[in-house]
């Protein structure tokens, strides 16, 4: 190897965008009929807010606007879920208030709990 | 027999700069792995951020899924306590299989570097974030020195 290449030896290397994405605090919840993901995402307004569904992958980005953490050089929040099989992205809602998103994905019909009927022979 | 002593001394301070060394190292590595944590858990919660602007000075919170009933702000000499409750509990029919974001009974007080009009003092919360806007008392304001050629 080169001089001029082994002196980068040990040099992670560096994005070229400088603004970091933190991960927000997230739960998530299960009922019989829905998965329900909640994220703190604190100033963050409706229209920087943007989930994507792809591929079995739920994908929570939320820019920052506000001030507060452009002294950090903060671009905002970024979180990937890989979700279980069995949910209708058609019926995906989402809602955002006082810096808390809630995202409710509801199972598809073939995959919630049934009850079994049992029929006297 | 005192010198004896001294030579004991010396090897456990030889075995402090090591253990703070080590920590250095965690902290280091920690530092590194920071994207991978939530803002949280890194700052004590919520999350505060003090800016002077000049005349003012403005304190910022991340108060996420709090609204202004759940929030009480005390404004004493020139400490600012802000103090409240946020609840994330399990909604009625679900049960958890991830809870990151915690149930806080929090009270944070924050020393400001300089005297503030307390009746001037104003607050606001909006998308999560807690903004309290407080002017500096007159004594405290910063002015212009004008500097004269000779």
């Amino acid at each position: 190897m080169s001089k001029e290449l082994s002196r980068h030896e040990g040099t992670r290397p560096e994005t070229v965008d400088q603004l970091r994405w933190l991960k927000p605090a997230c739960d998530v919840f299960e009922s019989k009929d829905e998965w329900l993901i909640t994220a703190d995402v604190p100033g963050t307004k409706q229209d920087a807010l943007h989930l994507h569904l792809d591929k079995g992958e739920l994908a929570i980005e939320a820019r920052r606007t506000d001030w507060f953490d452009n002294s950090q050089a903060f671009a905002g929040w970024r979180r990937v879920f890989s979700l279980p099989a069995g949910i209708d992205g058609s019926k995906v809602s989402a809602e955002l208030k006082h810096g808390v998103v809630s995202i409710r994905l509801p199972k598809s019909e073939a995959i919630r709990p049934r009850r079994i009927a049992v029929n006297a022979g | 027999m005192l010198t004896r002593w001294s030579d004991f001394d010396r090897t456990f301070a030889a075995l402090d700069d090591f253990r703070r060394r080590m920590d250095r190292l965690f902290y280091d590595y920690d530092q590194l792995r920071d994207d991978d944590r939530w803002l949280s858990s890194r700052t004590g919660w919520p999350a505060v951020a003090v800016r002077d602007e000049g005349n003012q000075l403005t304190v910022y919170a991340e108060v996420p899924g709090l609204s202004d009933k759940d929030i009480n702000l005390n404004l004493n000499q020139n400490v600012l306590s802000i103090a409240g409750q946020r609840s994330a509990e399990v909604p009625e029919g679900f049960t958890a299989h991830r809870q990151e974001r915690g149930s806080y009974e929090f009270s944070r007080s924050l020393s400001l570097p300089c005297a503030v009009d307390p009746e001037r003092a104003k607050a606001v919360v909006k998308d999560g974030i807690l903004t309290v806007t407080l002017e500096k008392a007159q004594e405290a304001k910063p002015r212009q020195i004008t500097v004269k050629a000779r």
